[in-house]
């Protein structure tokens, strides 16, 4: 597995982990009472905003625990790790580009489904629980499809 | 004209220069090591800017380095040059 491949991996067990713990401890909190739902905009806005800074910083963490993991398992091997931090070239980018606009795509079907989603008489939450659905598994397909274009070609 | 089967001589290149390594070629073309690995697999196709990298690291033209061999599925032959 290159070392694309590797981060790839690492991107998607991250945001599965982070979102899903995030999710938990927020629902449990709900559940609990503590967040107070009578203004549905500003509920989202608070969960939104809370979990942007928390999910940049525990990315960050978690890429950190990978350079350091993977220049451990490199060394051992016998091969240079700064060997594989080489500067993106036009394969990477082509690569990256190709991701992008399938999950824009992906996004954009998740956003018109949003609002679809009001077209029934649901609760106002499945809106917002619909987008931020749509951006997680867009950033899954995103990853998952960077894996298979570094596998398979582009 | 929709597929181009495109194959290419990089790993012969490669052998008749001294066996240099997809890490030499890599960093003299300004690509990483996985970029050459998927040219000579044929995964990926280069950009034109790429290929005259090449071939001026081989020291040889790009029809040297990449040939059609099918065009849609039917045998391609380089034309003889008519001068």
């Amino acid at each position: 597995m290159s070392y694309q491949e590797k981060k790839s991996v690492t991107n998607i067990v991250s945001s599965i982990l982070i979102t899903g713990v995030y999710t938990l401890i927020m629902y449990q909190k709900y559940l609990s009472g503590s967040l107070d739902d009578s203004n549905i905009f500003k509920f989202w806005a608070i969960i939104l905003l809370i979990f942007i800074p928390i999910s940049i910083v525990a990315r960050i963490i978690i890429m950190i625990f990978f350079h350091i993991l993977e220049a451990i398992v490199q060394t051992a091997k016998g091969n240079e790790f700064d060997d594989q931090l080489e500067v993106e070239d036009e394969r990477d980018k082509l690569i990256g580009m190709k991701a992008s606009r399938v999950s824009m795509i992906s996004f954009f079907l998740f956003f018109i489904l949003a609002f679809i989603t009001q077209l029934f008489n649901v609760s106002n939450h499945l809106f917002f629980i619909t987008l931020i659905l749509g951006g997680f598994l867009t950033d899954l397909i995103s990853e998952i499809l960077t894996i298979r274009y570094y596998r398979k070609g582009v | 004209m929709k597929n181009l089967s495109i194959s290419n001589h990089v790993r012969t290149l490669r052998f008749h220069q001294g066996e240099m390594t997809q890490k030499d070629l890599a960093q003299k073309v300004g690509v990483s090591r996985q970029t050459i690995v998927a040219i000579e697999k044929g995964q990926y196709s280069p950009t034109l800017e790429l290929c005259f990298k090449l071939a001026i690291v081989f020291e040889t033209t790009i029809d040297e380095i990449f040939t059609v061999d099918a065009i849609d599925g039917k045998k391609w032959k380089k034309p003889e040059n008519e001068e």
